[in-house]
């Protein structure tokens, strides 16, 4: 028997459900499942009985609760998509928009997380799952520092005055062997507090993590706090607002 | 009685969206409403960034049309503080926007819209979809996702990611594109241009099968906003051009906008009516997106889409459109505009030159707009900075906006064909290709 899947979208930018969409493993997805609901790209309006549900986006809107409900009862295993339903995402930037995690209403078997999740990761896991095998991204080892190609010595140390969230021009350029960690450079990368999945697209490009990956830690408030404790923020740094919390509120718990 | 016509969500729509048609007694149409989601928050909390993130942050705006999300902030900020990008950056980007214009068209066409015209309007809606679409017609779904790959691909070895991006900086490019990665792209171009011209053949068979319909639902006169470069179709720079339902064009550049485009909060809806200011509100009332895109176009960039708009102005009769239906048409001359627009642009050794940004840049106050076209419409960001290159005020217009007074005025004017002429009884309709 083929698994039945729900794909669903609270509020987000879609962008997940286009990363599913060209997933070089898509056909292949088609072909061993049998979707049964999927607005996205399908007129049926009624949720049924399901295998898998995925769900994109984050909580914003009470009707988005009664549809997690339903989903959660009509489904065997449920999963965020995305770092909106995993962690809230960059609608966490708004004070006056509520932007929760899809965990915070129901209970879920897991998070593919990323802002979009990394076509490789999204693909390994969805053929994970329709084979009935567990998936445990969602459980975070390693931050992005452990595997960064900037790590050079020790990540502890941190001496350089950080002043910069944005490297200037001249020192957004590809990495290459001898380029420094950005904390080293004075210039604010949130890897050590992020978890690893992401195969280090925006370092790799020149450009300092900001965290679409998620937090690293089940107790994100925590690993902030000692992640700041670490460095030295100057002071226009430490009064700029919404570096820390850009895809998750800061009390983000799971 | 009155009786009410919801439709809660709308289907196969990036986003959320709702539609309600309201019918009085008399059995005639009161109300129709288009509901779409804002823009979440987005212009509010950008506000005390640096401008230089702001880039970051809006692709998360919509995962459909990210680039444009990327870019157009971008050439804000560098209008803002005075910024002149070299050439070969100006390349990379318009390559960036034509790779997401082709693989966003082909989604459209292939995943949204085929489906109702290939299975015809009467067919049961759990097959109504492009899943079933490739189960019965393996050759144009396997050839529907080669290309939608080739798009995506494109967009991730230009843009960084392919889904909010990250190469594009205030002051131009990161880097240009590595030589053997284009050497990739160039080596199927043809393959991907045959396969567009396939495309336009299944297209234009849609097209004079459901000729019934294209040519009698939703005609309806509007104005139209879209861009051009001194009157040629451009999706990434050039001024502002509105044209009239008669056809008269006139351009703006794109910092005297709001000349041109005002906003009318009607009564019943809580989404607010762009209009054109000079026609005044409900008479200016205007469409954008692809139909309106080469409503403006004098003529298209490159030669096969020019003949192909050609074709279509003389099949119709008129040079401005105001055929709804159309509105699929010209998705695909666009997207045969794309493909050979990143064919000539692949071939251009600009792309591969790392001279793709300049290192003068320095905040200053002021403010700033960038325009581009978007998949589904113009997109505009106005961006203030202060002195420090923070962001004070962000005005953001996107396709959504231009596009729900549109959206409803032609919903009205088929809500009236479909439930008080009955309009639809007498159209001819084609057998369905896939039954
Ligand atoms: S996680 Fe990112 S890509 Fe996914 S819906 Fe949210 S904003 Fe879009
Ligand atoms: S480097 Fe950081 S911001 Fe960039 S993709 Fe990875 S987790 Fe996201
Ligand atoms: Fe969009």
């Amino acid at each position: 028997m083929k698994p039945k899947i729900l794909i669903s979208s609270l509020t987000g930018c879609s962008g997940c459900i286009s990363t599913l969409l060209s997933l070089d493993i898509f056909p292949q997805f088609l072909e061993r499942t049998k979707i049964i609901y999927f607005p996205f790209i399908m007129d049926v309006e009624e949720i049924e009985e399901c295998d898998i549900a995925l769900i994109e986006g984050c909580v914003s809107e009470d009707s988005q609760v009664n549809l997690l409900k339903k989903i959660r009862k009509q489904t065997k295993k449920v999963y965020s998509i995305g770092t909106c339903a995993g962690f809230g995402g960059i609608l966490s930037l708004s004070k006056k928009r509520i932007a929760e995690p899809v965990s915070k209403y129901i209970e879920i078997d897991g998070v593919i997380p990323g802002c979009p999740p990394p076509s490789k990761l999204l693909g390994n896991c969805l053929i994970k799952l329709i084979e009935n095998r567990e998936i445990d991204v969602d459980i975070p080892k390693k931050n992005l520092c452990a595997t960064c190609p900037l790590r050079g010595e020790a990540e502890e140390n941190f001496q350089t005055k950080i002043t910069q969230i944005n490297p200037n021009p001249e020192e957004i350029i590809p990495v290459e062997e001898d380029t420094e960690c950005f904390l080293k450079r004075g210039i604010l990368c949130l890897g050590p507090i992020t978890r690893d999945g992401c195969e280090h697209v925006c370092i790799k490009e020149g450009l300092p993590c900001e965290g679409c990956m998620g937090p690293v830690s089940k107790s994100f408030f925590s690993n902030t706090i000692n992640f700041i404790s670490l460095i030295h923020l100057s002071k226009k740094i430490r009064n700029y607002d919404g570096i820390f919390y850009r895809f998750s509120k800061p009390t983000f718990k799971r | 009685m009155v009786k009410e016509i919801e439709v809660e969500p709308i289907t196969r729509l990036e986003g959320h969206g709702g539609m309600r048609v309201v019918l009085g007694d008399d059995g005639k149409v009161q109300d129709v409403q288009f509901n779409v989601q804002s823009t979440r928050f987005f212009e509010k909390f950008v506000e005390g960034r640096y401008c230089e993130q702001v880039p970051r942050i809006t692709p998360r705006i919509c995962g459909i049309c990210p680039i444009p999300h990327h870019l157009t902030p971008t050439k804000a900020v560098e209008d803002a503080w005075g910024v002149q990008i070299p050439e070969p950056a100006r390349k990379l980007r318009q390559l960036l926007i034509n790779a997401k214009q082709y693989s966003s068209h082909l989604i459209h066409f292939y995943a949204l819209t085929a489906p109702d015209f290939l299975l015809g309007p009467f067919a049961d809606p759990a097959l109504r979809n492009v899943v079933h679409v490739i189960n019965k017609m393996p050759d144009v779904g396997a050839m529907a996702l080669k290309m939608m790959d080739f798009g995506q691909r494109l967009c991730a070895a230009v843009g960084g990611k392919a889904i909010h991006p990250i190469a594009a900086i205030v002051g131009g490019m990161k880097k240009p594109l590595d030589e053997d990665v284009r050497d990739k792209f160039l080596g199927v171009i043809d393959d991907q241009i045959e396969m567009t011209k396939k495309t336009v053949d299944i297209a234009l068979k849609v097209i004079d099968d459901y000729w019934d319909v294209v040519a009698n639902v939703g005609v309806v006169p509007t104005y139209y906003v879209g861009m051009t470069k001194n009157g040629v179709h451009d999706i990434y720079e050039g001024d502002i051009r509105i044209v009239s339902p008669t056809g008269e064009k006139t351009d703006y550049a794109p910092q005297r906008y709001l000349e041109a485009l005002g906003e009318h909060i009607p009564e019943h809806s809580y989404a607010t009516h762009m209009y054109y200011k000079p026609a005044g509100y409900p008479e200016g009332i205007y469409r954008a997106n692809c139909l309106a895109m080469i409503n403006c176009a004098d003529k298209m960039a490159t030669p096969l889409a020019d003949e192909a708009l050609k074709a279509m102005r003389e099949k119709i009769g008129t040079n401005v459109i105001h055929h709804t239906f159309a509105y699929h048409w010209a998705r695909i001359i666009e997207t045969v505009e794309a493909i050979e627009m990143i064919a000539t642009l692949l071939k251009d050794p600009d792309i591969v030159n790392p001279d793709c940004k300049t290192l003068d840049v320095q905040p200053r106050e002021g403010n700033g707009v960038g325009i581009t076209e978007a998949p589904r419409g113009l997109l505009l960001y106005n961006i203030w900075s202060d002195a420090e290159g923070i962001c004070k005020k962000l005005n953001l217009l996107v396709a959504t906006n231009h596009n729900i007074a549109g959206i409803e005025k032609s919903l009205m004017h088929v809500a009236k064909q479909v439930f008080e002429d009955k309009a639809l009884d007498g159209l001819k309709l084609p057998d369905p290709w896939i039954k």
